[in-house]
């Protein structure tokens, strides 16, 4: 529980620092929204006039305490290019990433920890080897290469699935098999390492020596230690949930936060920029924590020692 | 161990049920909005039961900012779509017409404008439109807008009944007719602006256009439903009523590639910023056909006119005399056009014999510019192919932006051409909005720069001193503020056509070049008219 706490609180030092930093590097950037956007034909009095109404005439700091005491208050602020609050924003967006993320995240599990145990078991084995080769092949495909390769396949050739956009579920699965299968190779090949080195373990020989039936043993000794490290991955991976994928949603054109957190720092719409890092940054702590947590409950080793 | 155990069914089931809250909020919240559409979409089509309803899909790689015109730095086709200006130019930009006045009137000396509505003139949602909310948008325009001083010139707006606004001006103003001739200057229902808070307008306007706001899908789509009021005036469309699509769906697609696959599949109809290594294959499409466009503007060189070597008007035409711009124009597999004046084709006060003047004293002559320089005290004394003038060899930056994707690849012609000078040009990429900040603040040598507005009045924001540029004169500044009031659009041609030579004189500016712009559009549809600036005309457009 103190530990917990120690945690948190490192946490939220990390969580203003990042906006700092970030702070910093936003307004360190040339330019700003309304010299971007502006077209030729404004005048440097009126940028200056427009400049004041956001209140980017005042010095950083300043700027930079008014956003955090609106953060704090739950006001993520008003976007400079659609002159709509963030949380509008954020809000239209974010159900369309959890959608994609989250199932793609299920699916990789799905198709990586099975495949990972079976190559494992099958050790050295011709299964093993095709495993092993295919997840190396997935894994070095570039996200944008295999999003455009489906798009070839599955929406222009075979005119089978909706090319891009979100017009149901159907077209739900090119961008999630793009977002899955290359990731799904990480998630295998560590499965399939952590079970090879549980199996090796003096214990796993006892469970057997015990006279325990083989799926006993592979459920409660081998599949319990060895997805450790794989269920703290899965907490990793929470704050990506949230952040998206700008390449698979802007292949795509996907309507997800990505896209949003791209766009705006193109045009460098603080606000947006801010809160999105924000959020992410938030979460980062959060599932950290909990993950650290939750591989503690799961390894009386590892709570020992917290 | 028997606790742990616990804890371990809670965390599994924990993590089980933020997978699934998240899937479910996701799914609830896209499916919301999926119902909601599909029984509006059941519902119009029990009331037009025997006809099939026709919906025009168009894709933009931009998102708009906001549907409200006045509050947006750029508009888009979906502005076009939701607003109707008092009058367009005509397709050759040579005249101004009617298009939501049935008539207008400019008096003797220019300074005053009358617009007569017509007499049941109404905003997408059935509010009257009358006289008294021409001026209530304007002295808005002036408030929100960030291009609020293109109404500067209007001292009042005299409301003299209900369907006629006179604009009463400070003096004759020629370039008011580009913001009145576009979408920007259209009428806005401010009374429900005012009603609803810029913030709702800004996510559902309403103007008096051909079509009116259904569903912002934000990072995806726009849907626009028919406006059944919808009247014009303009001469050159046959169709003067309500459009022929029921629906157009504007999607927002941002990948090259992505865009121009849905075209060729057919799944999208009209498709805006075509990619220009994918024009030679869709113009052998047999079911695409691309209209295209000109700048309107040109892309060009500005050059540091205070900074040393460069403040040598002789070494600033020496470089502009050695730029061939038909070998850039056919390294660029000609999708631009050549520019020698300050103007485009595709701008009202382009004038044809200053451009073929222009042309003779500045097209390609590198014995010209070598003795230029040679003049200038620049010569090769030491044989390494770069000229030197007191020992030192004549380097010099030039700032590209790479953010625009068809200067970024005349910069390396350029540096080569340059090379046969004898010049040493470094090139150097930055963002373009940091390009203008550094050419503004005068912390540069050469910038390749580019504006975009179909009026030559754009000149006035890069040549007066108080554009805040290096260079400026005197006698410029005077004739650009003289152009500006001329109301007669030869005369006005004419008089830039002065300026432009004026400026060519000193050479501040080097043009370089036009971009042609194209629009995919399928063949299926049939109808669509477009304006030499690009601006394009639905009216008449069916699927056939």
């Amino acid at each position: 529980m103190e530990y917990t706490i120690k945690r948190l609180i490192i946490g939220i030092f990390i969580v203003l620092a990042v906006t700092v930093i970030l702070f910093g590097i936003m307004h360190a950037m040339p330019g700003d929204p309304i010299e971007l956007l502006a077209g030729e034909r404004v005048s440097p009095e009126r940028i200056a006039q427009l400049k004041a109404q956001w209140g980017l005439d005042k010095p950083m700091y300043i700027q930079y305490f008014y956003w955090l005491s609106r953060i704090i208050r739950g006001d993520f602020g008003t976007s400079m290019v659609t002159k709509l609050p963030v949380i509008e924003l954020i809000k239209a967006r974010l159900p369309y990433t959890l959608l994609l993320t989250g199932s793609a995240l299920i699916v990789q599990y799905i198709i990586a920890i099975p495949l990972g145990l079976l190559a494992a078991l099958k050790w050295n084995s011709k299964i093993d080897r095709i495993v092993v080769t295919l997840s190396i092949v997935l894994w070095s495909m570039p996200n944008f290469w295999l999003g455009v390769l489906l798009m070839i396949i599955f929406g222009i050739k075979l005119n089978l699935l909706p090319l891009s956009g979100y017009s149901g579920l159907k077209s739900l699965i090119l961008p999630l098999l793009t977002l899955s299968l290359p990731s799904l190779a990480g998630t295998l090949r560590l499965t399939r390492s952590e079970v090879l080195e549980v199996l090796r373990e003096d214990y796993v020989l006892t469970a057997y020596a015990k006279g325990l039936p083989k799926y006993k043993v592979l459920i409660k000794h081998v599949l319990r230690n060895a997805l450790i490290p794989v269920t703290v991955m899965f907490f990793l991976y929470l704050p990506w949930l949230i952040g998206g994928s700008v390449i698979v949603e802007t292949v795509f054109a996907w309507p997800g936060m990505g896209r949003l957190l791209w766009k705006s720092i193109t045009v460098q719409d603080y606000a947006v920029v801010q809160a999105i890092i924000f959020i992410i940054a938030l979460l980062t702590v959060i599932s950290n924590t909990i993950g650290d947590i939750v591989s503690a409950v799961l390894d009386p080793r590892i709570r020992e020692s917290l | 161990m028997r606790r742990v155990k616990l804890m371990e069914k809670k965390i599994g089931s924990l993590i089980l049920f933020f997978i699934l809250a998240g899937a479910v909020v996701a799914a609830g919240c896209i499916g919301g909005g999926g119902t909601q559409t599909s029984t509006q979409s059941s519902a119009s089509s029990t009331s037009s039961q025997t006809q099939k309803e026709v919906t025009l899909v168009i894709a933009t790689p931009e998102e708009i900012e906001g549907t409200d015109i006045q509050q947006v730095s750029w508009a888009n086709i979906v502005h076009d779509l939701i607003f109707q200006s008092l009058v367009v130019y005509t397709l050759d930009l040579k005249g101004v017409v009617p298009n939501l006045a049935e008539s207008f009137e400019v008096s003797k000396d220019g300074t005053e404008i009358t617009f007569k509505l017509p007499k049941d003139a109404k905003f997408s949602n059935g509010d009257p439109l009358t006289a008294e909310d021409i001026k209530k948008s304007v002295e808005r325009y002036r408030n929100v807008s960030p291009y609020s001083e293109d109404f500067a010139v209007v001292d009042k707006i005299i409301v003299k009944d209900s369907q006629t606004a006179i604009f009463k001006l400070k003096e004759p103003a020629g370039y008011l007719w580009a913001v009145l001739a576009s979408v920007y200057g259209a009428p806005v229902n401010v009374n429900l602006a005012n009603k609803i808070g810029n913030e709702a307008f800004n996510r559902k306007a309403v103007g008096s256009g051909p079509y009116k706001v259904e569903e912002w899908v934000q990072g995806s789509q726009i849907t626009l439903i028919r406006n059944p009021d919808y009247k014009t005036h303009i001469p050159f469309v046959k169709n003067k009523g309500p459009f022929k699509f029921d629906k157009i769906i504007v999607r927002f697609i941002p990948d090259d590639f992505t865009r121009v696959s849905e075209l060729k599949a057919g799944n999208v109809q009209i498709v805006f910023g075509i990619p220009l290594e994918q024009v030679a294959t869709l113009k052998k499409d047999p079911n695409v056909q691309l209209l295209s466009y000109l700048q309107p503007g040109i892309d060009y060189i500005m050059i540091n006119t205070k900074k040393p070597p460069l403040d040598d008007v002789n070494i600033r035409k020496a470089i502009a005399l050695a730029i061939n711009r038909k070998e850039l124009a056919s390294a660029l597999q000609n999708l631009v056009r050549p520019a020698y004046g300050y103007l485009s084709l595709a701008q009202v006060g382009y004038d044809e014999a200053t451009e073929k003047e222009l042309q003779t004293e500045y097209s390609y002559n590198l014995e010209k510019a070598k003795q230029l320089l040679a003049a200038a005290g620049w010569k090769d004394t030491d044989g390494d192919g770069i000229v030197d003038k007191n020992g030192k060899p004549l380097k010099l930056t030039l700032m590209v932006p790479l953010d625009r994707p068809v200067i970024k690849k005349a910069a390396p012609i350029i540096q080569s051409q340059l090379k046969k000078l004898g010049i040493n040009l470094e090139l150097r990429e930055y963002e373009y909005s940091y390009i203008r900040k550094m050419t503004r603040e005068g912390n540069f040598d050469m910038a390749m720069r580019a504006y975009w507005w179909n009026d030559a009045d754009i000149l006035i924001y890069i040549f007066h001193s108080d554009a805040g540029y290096p260079w400026s004169n005197p006698k410029v500044d005077k004739m650009l503020e003289e152009a500006r009031t001329i109301p007669d659009f030869t005369e006005r041609a004419k008089k830039y056509g002065e300026i432009q030579k004026a400026i060519a004189n000193e050479m501040p500016v080097i043009p370089l070049f036009s971009e042609y712009q194209y629009v995919g559009v399928r063949k299926e549809v049939k109808g669509v008219i477009m304006g030499i600036d690009g601006s394009i005309y639905l009216n008449d457009a069916e699927i056939s």
